[in-house]
């Protein structure tokens, strides 16, 4: 893993401090989304990214660790585990047909876990609301305004989070989860438990995706079915997709251009009544657009971008450096 | 007599009509190691399959240590101190050559997903002591642990893909094919390496193409023709 | 029970228009390997070009939907040339996000083209509906059984008797004896698409037929299908056949017995099936590895 300059560091913990107080909050909004966006797309990264099983069915764990916020309530720690858990327990649940199936299979069985998930969402009305949603998370008391204070705390789960993350990299389930998408059989001759390590895929990517999924309803204060279908899967296989698959800064940069698209649409291109397009369809176009830009163009996304920015010039082949 | 690391006895591979393996028996010891050679096609390839876990046999046993390896899964085998490379190095292009050196002791380590997940002490101490010990067989086979994978020529993946069943301080080596695309340097390097393996106690069956290597490395030579033993006997 | 079977026929009609997506769906996925979630696009765009043609333009129906396939079909070999070709040997993952992409930009140039609202298609059958052994079914439904069949036994012809057909059947599976018919892979490929475009004309014509109209969320009743290709075991034309019907005829009569859980019913049995049989009903159990 690439060192951090201590200037690095220092810039980084000064931005964090100091961006809540200079940004107006409809941009900061956009970066606490960002954040939130971010850890579910770390958490598909493992699985997708990482460990190379195509999951559809992200959508379906960010919204069951929102609901379970809302159902168990309480304190901040409370919530935020309780929903963890619950994301853990689906992905040990998704874990078997993981094992079982080849990877265009997967792919539609876990497309099918969005569907049955939206469709639990609509009928389990005493937990989720049903259609109208809910609209009674639970809030945590943090300083400043609403945007400021959420600044803090999500930037500050983002950071936990690439700790985490990074470690679980270097770590031997990260390199088992590395060895099967490579190469599943030659894994199993290796000594990998490729049964296992699919499921901690899935387990740590529904953690975080529920715990993402939480964040996000305590954030808005308001989820409803509509918040967890098709497209929000698309939109992190998208953020780990463009952001750079396998590696840290990806799925951050991933998560920040996808949320902050429809609004910089907004911003550039002329919308509304006059122009006979809406701002929602603008931006999937460039969305959908752009998906097929980038993955014929620069496959290994955004992080890979910054770091040949930085490695101009320098020739090496350590990886630490980040420099292939 | 050195215990019997590895007993083959009378295994078949038959599929769709073809008779992959039509009996083959031997044995290997500790401290002993085998070529196994034959004409393309012979079932040298088939055998190590066998054993390794990949491919389950239609007939014949295998014995590992003395317990009989049927239905053992490949990745259990593995555990058990059965260390496989392959003619194509498996290598691993997303993790660097030091992980993929650990890739190859895998078995040998505890920590799961959490305590990676939470660098807890006893799996950093496990990662710390897991680092020596493939930096020193990096070192002996002319690897640097911080390099790349992705991009390694052709020679080094094949040193990598030794170093990694040499990891985890293999009972028994399976190599297909070592030698292949390397350099006579490093050829020299890696019969080193495998005859220190093999002088402490572990068994070794090399197949390869370049004779001259193989058994300079063998105390034995078994050799197969169209799935079936030909001879067996000492090398020359 | 006439109401029972009535149910059924039903069913079988609207599995008929599922088995078309399927099969559009297995018949790239087994000439290129390319899992075709753009599919659905392809549903909504012959929909739509099908209205234009008819009503915009005010043409013949049989004409209005031949000239809408053609456009499909035209779009669909920009899309393979384009975007499918380059992205050979790339990793599944890949693929999958670059249909999915175009996907979702061509559901916004519809939108864009032609707005939200409905749009009918002045189809022969219209809303009526007809007596056939006793059952009334709506001219619809007789048109989805019979285009379905007629399609059905068609492509069944084209598969088994031409080189072209072969080579489809075989190609991702089997590529040297794809290429040992003679037939170049862009030719396969370009085909595959093609006939993917047709079949999808065939089904977004018949959804958006009858009572129903082209509107934007076409293509999102095309993902109905998916269950239809797994529990057809993914390559199997003949599975994703018997998988298209019987998903319409559970759809059909859990619509009647358990109101409210029809969409997700064939879901749940796909899920409940590929954990017993990953490889889809129709498979023989593949030989065990260890």
């Amino acid at each position: 893993m690439r060192r951090w300059s201590l200037t690095a560091a220092l810039a980084a913990v000064a931005a964090y401090l100091v961006l809540p107080l200079t940004v107006d909050d409809y941009w900061l909004a956009v970066l606490n989304l960002a954040g939130i966006a971010a850890i579910g797309a770390l958490g598909l990264d493992l699985l997708t990214g990482r460990t190379g099983l195509l999951s559809l069915g992200h959508a379906a764990f960010l919204g069951a660790g929102a609901y379970t916020a809302a159902a168990v309530g309480g304190p901040f720690p409370l919530w935020l585990a309780a929903a963890g858990l619950v994301g853990a327990a689906l992905g040990l649940a998704a874990a078997p047909f993981a094992v079982r199936l080849r990877g265009h299979t997967l792919a539609i069985v876990t497309l099918a876990l969005v569907f049955v998930g939206q469709h639990v969402f609509r009928e389990w009305t005493s937990v989720t609301g049903g259609n109208a949603g809910r609209s009674d998370l639970p809030a945590v008391g943090l300083p400043g305004t609403h945007d400021q204070g959420w600044f803090w705390l999500v930037w500050a789960l983002v950071a936990a989070t690439l700790l985490v993350v990074g470690n679980v990299a270097r770590s031997r389930t990260g390199r088992a989860m590395a060895a099967v998408r490579s190469d599943e059989a030659a894994a199993a001759v290796m000594g990998v438990d490729v049964a296992r390590t699919k499921a901690a895929a899935f387990v740590a990517s529904g953690v975080l995706a529920a715990a993402a999924g939480a964040l996000y309803g305590s954030y808005r204060q308001y989820v409803g079915p509509e918040d967890w279908g098709l497209l929000v899967s698309v939109q992190y296989l998208a953020m780990v997709l463009i952001g750079g698959m396998a590696t840290l800064a990806g799925p951050v940069l991933g998560a920040l251009f996808v949320t902050a698209l429809p609004h910089v649409v907004d911003v550039v291109v002329e919308t509304g009544p006059a122009s006979g397009v809406t701002a929602a369809q603008v931006t999937q176009l460039v969305f959908g657009l752009l998906l097929v830009v980038v993955v014929m163009a620069e496959p290994r996304g955004l992080a890979a971008l910054a770091a040949r920015a930085r490695c101009n010039g320098r020739r090496s082949p350590r990886v630490e450096q980040g420099c292939a | 007599m050195t215990a019997l690391v590895l007993e083959i006895d009378g295994l078949e591979l038959r599929f769709g009509g073809v008779t992959a393996l039509g009996g083959v028996t031997f044995a290997v010891a500790g401290g002993e190691c085998v070529a196994l050679l034959g004409p393309n096609g012979a079932g040298k390839t088939s055998v190590l399959n066998c054993v390794s876990g990949a491919v389950r046999p239609t007939a014949g046993r295998i014995r590992l240590g003395g317990r009989d390896l049927d239905g053992v899964p490949a990745a259990q085998r593995a555990g058990l101190g059965v260390a496989r490379t392959f003619q194509s190095p498996a290598v691993v292009e997303a993790l660097d050559v030091g992980g993929n050196l650990l890739l190859g002791r895998h078995s040998r380590l505890r920590a799961g997903l959490v305590a990676g997940a939470l660098a807890f002490p006893t799996a950093r101490r496990e990662e710390a002591d897991a680092r020596r010990r493939a930096a020193a067989i990096a070192q002996a086979l002319g690897l640097d642990p911080g390099a790349a994978a992705a991009g390694l020529p052709a020679g080094a993946r094949k040193r990598l893909e030794l170093a990694r069943a040499l990891a985890g301080d293999p009972a028994l080596l399976l190599l297909d094919e070592p030698f292949a695309g390397t350099s006579a340097g490093e050829q020299e390097v890696m019969a080193a390496a495998i005859r220190a393996t093999v002088e402490g106690g572990a068994a070794a069956v090399v197949v390869d193409h370049h004779l001259d290597a193989v058994l300079a490395l063998a105390t034995r030579r078994v050799e197969l023709d169209r799935g079936r033993m030909a001879t067996t006997g000492a090398a020359p | 029970m006439t109401g029972v079977f009535e149910l059924v026929v039903k069913g079988l009609a609207l599995g008929s228009v599922y088995t078309l997506v399927a099969l559009g769906f297995v018949v790239v996925f087994k000439a290129t390997g390319v899992i075709n979630f753009a599919q659905g696009a392809l549903l909504l765009l012959g929909a739509y070009l099908t209205s234009a043609a008819a009503v915009g333009w005010g043409l013949p129906f049989p004409l209005a939907v031949a000239v809408a396939a053609l456009g499909a079909v035209a779009f669909a070999l920009v899309v393979e040339r384009l975007v499918v070709r380059r992205l050979q040997g790339r990793p599944a993952v890949a693929v999958v996000m670059a249909t999915l992409g175009v996907a979702i930009a061509a559901d916004q140039v519809v939108t864009m083209v032609w707005g939200f609202g409905p749009r009918h298609l002045d189809d022969p059958w219209g809303a009526g509906s007809v007596r056939v052994a006793g059952v009334v079914l709506s001219q619809v439904d007789v048109a989805a059984l019979v285009v379905g069949a007629a399609t059905a036994a068609g492509l069944a012809a084209f598969f088994r008797g031409t080189r072209l057909g072969l080579a489809l059947r075989a190609a991702a599976s089997d590529a040297e004896a794809a290429a040992a018919l003679g037939i170049r892979p862009a030719t396969v490929s370009r085909a595959a698409w093609a006939l993917a475009a047709t079949v999808a004309t065939l089904a977004g014509v018949l959804l958006a037929s009858g009572p129903g109209a082209a509107v934007p969320n076409l293509g999102e009743q095309a993902l109905r299908a998916f269950p239809a290709v797994v529990l057809g075991g993914f390559v199997s034309l003949g599975g994703a056949l018997a998988g298209g019907l019987a998903i319409g005829v559970v759809e059909v009569l859990t619509a009647r017995y358990l109101p409210g859980q029809e969409l997700v019913v064939p879901y749940l049995a796909m899920l409940a099936v590929v954990l017993v049989r990953p490889d889809g009903l129709l498979a023989p159990r593949e030989a065990r590895r260890l």
